[in-house]
């Protein structure tokens, strides 16, 4: 597990530190959609595309011997 | 055309058409167990995706997460969404499993568990612990059904014969054709669900407010309350609802055995992607529904009948509520066949096969798998019938759901250590699985939440301090092991996975 993995790691465990506290503290006082709901909405478009960069990079050639696996 | 005959003929042509498409995926059907409970690990991306979130999504969304959001306001959408970004770990681990999968031929997490930590007992309390778990939230899936099809019918069709209709149909499907017609099927149901829900927001919003920007303006003046900061969430209920379902992806047994479904790479990632999609707009669909029930039949005696009361309502159109319902019914019934098929799978190889009879041929494992889904279809009917006659916030939908997930929480310190930690054991992860079930079941049924945090929550502490406590006091797997993670050390960096 290289820089990446804990790169990513790192990140995501930022991402729900944001998601467990900004609601809470930040838009306690704001009653309005664009508070904690527009908030959210942000933030899972943030956590999809990282998400998606991870996963774009993956390619086929896994395992150069798959055929002599069950 | 009455109301009730209108409901009944869209049942029966759903019903019709998923039976065509498990006929059709029976042709399909090879001979084996792996090919009835895993599809030979040959399923397309495009119905990986859709069967993910047909399995995932279930009657939770449209009646539990919508009754969620009308009692307790935007906090239930953080919710559902803190389980969306949980998929990251099906990004760090999915790979793992899927890897593993194919290079030691596991049907089920339990029983890479067992050959992980080298003890068939592991995969025996895993497969258990599923069970146990996995109960109630089939039981919610059918319990959903029940309300739905009493409300939409307006009593026509009754509680208890929407349950055993859902339960039948869950178990012949199932039966047809294994994962192949449980993934086909489910294909079929995520289309009806997304666009059936999308149908009906846009009658909701349109002819309800007169547009999203007016429904939007409705929200901020009629129901500030559900906005401001995590709406009537309390810290310790979000954290206790939230948590278990953070994990959900690597946890529950029929979303992990999908893990091991994929072709190929390209089709991993494809089911990943659509999942991600889907559910992103599944769930703003589910909690717009559950605001606009709130401002427009505020008065409900319980949460859960918010969706039934706005499909009653004469802004949406009949035909529209009736594809809404079967939409409804479809999400509940994918959910509830997988969960039929993967513990009955569990109950074939790591109970019977790797428990009871050791020298069990692939036909008799098969045989036991397939003799199991009848009675777990029983075992469901009746939870949720006896749940169905309770009423208040500890049996609501999204309530069970969470302690469900709670309990299947368990299992996840000896999931992600037998990927990472060369040094786990048998023992610590009998322990921790053991110890940790044990407690949330004694928390959820005391009804207590020490300190204010929930079952789920003091279960995950001390089954993390049990796995590590008592690995280091026994002796790993040395040889397996080193087999296990160095083939991913290897595998790993050949397919650019994190």
């Amino acid at each position: 597990m290289g820089k990446l993995f804990w790169g990513w790691i790192a990140w995501f465990l930022f991402l729900f530190a944001l998601d467990f506290t900004i609601p809470f503290i930040g838009f306690k006082h704001v009653p309005k959609v664009t508070g904690s709901f527009l908030f959210w909405i942000l933030w899972i478009v943030v956590a999809i595309a990282s998400m998606f960069l991870i996963f774009f990079r993956w390619r086929e050639n896994y395992d150069n011997n798959e055929e002599d696996h069950p | 055309m009455s109301q009730g005959l209108f409901v009944w003929s869209a049942i029966v042509i759903y019903i019709a058409l998923g039976i065509a498409v498990a006929v059709m995926a029976r042709r399909k059907l090879g001979s084996g167990i792996n090919d009835f409970f895993l599809g030979n690990r040959q399923i397309g991306g495009f119905v990986c995706a859709l069967t993910y979130a047909a399995t995932t999504y279930s009657a939770f969304m449209m009646v539990g997460l919508a009754g969620l959001t009308y009692k307790l306001g935007v906090g239930a959408l953080g919710f559902e969404l803190t389980y969306l970004c949980g998929l990251v770990l099906v990004v760090f681990f999915g790979p793992r499993f899927w890897l593993v999968g194919r290079r030691f031929d596991y049907l089920t997490h339990a029983e890479l568990l067992a050959d992980r930590y080298q003890r068939r007992a592991v995969g025996i309390v895993a497969a258990v612990l599923c069970l146990v778990f996995l109960i109630p939230y089939a039981a919610i899936q059918v319990m959903g059904i029940g309300y739905l099809l009493a409300g939409v019918s307006k009593g026509t069709i009754p509680l208890l014969g929407a349950m055993v209709l859902a339960i039948l149909v869950a178990l012949v499907w199932s039966n047809i054709a294994g994962l192949r017609s449980v993934a086909w099927t489910d294909a079929l149901q995520a289309v009806i669900m997304l666009l059936a829900s999308l149908a009906a927001l846009g009658f909701l919003a349109y002819r309800g407010f007169g547009g999203f920007g007016n429904f939007f303006l409705k929200m901020d003046e009629e129901i500030p309350q559900l906005l401001a900061g995590p709406g009537l969430f309390k810290f310790n209920v979000f954290f206790g609802l939230a948590l278990p379902w953070l994990f959900f992806s690597v946890s529950n047994p029929q979303v992990t055995q999908r893990l091991f479904i994929p072709k190929s790479v390209t089709a991993f990632k494809q089911m990943i992607g659509g999942f991600l999609v889907f559910g992103f707009i599944y769930t703003l669909v589910s909690v717009l529904w559950g605001f606009g029930a709130r401002l427009l039949v505020p008065a409900l005696d319980q949460a859960d009948k918010a969706t039934p009361a706005l499909l009653a309502l004469p802004i949406i159109p009949k035909a529209i509520a009736i594809i809404v319902m079967v939409g409804i019914l479809a999400a509940a019934i994918s959910t509830i066949d997988s969960i039929l098929l993967t513990l009955s799978s569990m109950c074939a190889r790591d109970i019977y096969k790797n428990g009871i009879n050791l020298r069990a041929s692939e036909e008799m494992e098969l045989r036991v798998g397939k003799g199991v889904i009848p009675i777990l279809a029983i075992i469901f009917f009746v939870f949720a019938y006896w749940a169905a006659g309770k009423k208040g916030l500890a049996f609501m939908i999204a309530p069970l759901s969470a302690a469900a997930s709670a309990g299947l929480l368990m299992g996840v310190p000896a999931i992600i250590g037998a990927f990472f930690w060369r040094r786990a054991t048998a023992a610590g992860a009998l322990s921790s699985m053991v110890g940790g079930a044990i407690l949330v079941l004694a928390l959820q049924v005391s009804g207590s939440k020490p300190l204010g945090l929930w079952p789920g929550v003091w279960g995950l502490m001390v089954c993390i301090a049990l796995y590590v406590f008592v690995s280091l006091c026994t002796r790993p797997p040395v040889q397996k092991a080193k087999e296990f993670l160095q083939y991913l050390h290897e595998a790993l960096p050949k397919g650019n996975f994190v």
